[in-house]
C-alpha cells in the first residue's frame, strides 16, 4: 500500500512539474547513468557503440544485452507509472524510418559515435571531439530541417 | 552484479531521456526548427 501511495505521489510530482524541470530531471537521470556506468563498469555509454559491440562480438556480451533491455524497459515502465510511455508516434512511414535508421547507423560508426555517446556523455566528460562532433550534427541536423521544413517544393 | 548495473543504468539513460523529452520527435524538430514551424 506504501508502495503505491509513492508510486502515486511520484506521479502527481511529475504532472505538476514545469517542462523545464522535467527536462531538467531528465538530464539528473541521463547524468547518473552516465556516471554509474562509468563508474562501475570503466565504460562510456554510447547507445550506438553499446548495440554495435554487441552486433560485433567485441566482447562484454552480458552488460550489453542489460543495457538494452534496460533502455527498452523504461518507457514500459513509465508507461505503467503515468500512462504514458514518452515516445512520440514516427511522423513518417516505415520505409523511410528504416532508411533513416540505415542513415544513423552509417553515420555513428563513420563519427565514431552517436548523440548519446557524443552529445550527452562526451560533453559531459569535456571531450573536445565530442563537443566537435556534436556542433556538426546539430548544425547538420538544422540545415537538414531548413530545407525539408521550410524551402518551397521540398518536403511535407 | 555488473549486468544489474548495466541494465539500471540502461533504464535510467531511457527514462532520462523520455523525461526530457528526447523521444518527441516533435521535440527534437521543434529544437532543430530555427525558423520556427
Amino acid at each position: 500500500m506504501v508502495y503505491m501511495q509513492i508510486i502515486e505521489y511520484m506521479n502527481i510530482l511529475v504532472i505538476l512539474m514545469h517542462p523545464w524541470l522535467l527536462s531538467a530531471a531528465g538530464g539528473v537521470l541521463i547524468g547518473l547513468s552516465a556516471v554509474l556506468l562509468m563508474g562501475v563498469l570503466g565504460r562510456i555509454a554510447g547507445i550506438s557503440g553499446i548495440a554495435s559491440g554487441l552486433v560485433a562480438g567485441t566482447g562484454g556480451r552480458g552488460w550489453r544485452i542489460a543495457f538494452i533491455v534496460g533502455l527498452v524497459a523504461g518507457p514500459w515502465l513509465r508507461l505503467w507509472w503515468q500512462g504514458d510511455s514518452g515516445i512520440g508516434a514516427p511522423r513518417v512511414s516505415w520505409p523511410w524510418l528504416a532508411l533513416a535508421g540505415l542513415l544513423v547507423g552509417f553515420g555513428t560508426r563513420l563519427g565514431g559515435g552517436c548523440t548519446s555517446g557524443h552529445g550527452v556523455y562526451g560533453i559531459a566528460r569535456l571531450s573536445p571531439r565530442s563537443l566537435l562532433a556534436t556542433v556538426v550534427f546539430v548544425l547538420t541536423g538544422m540545415v537538414t530541417v531548413l530545407v525539408v521544413r521550410h524551402l518551397p517544393g521540398v518536403g511535407a | 552484479m555488473k549486468t544489474w548495473m548495466a541494465l539500471l543504468v540502461g533504464v535510467l539513460s531511457s527514462l532520462g531521456l523520455s523525461l526530457g523529452g528526447m523521444t518527441q520527435p516533435a521535440v527534437v524538430l521543434g529544437f532543430l526548427d530555427l525558423a520556427g514551424a
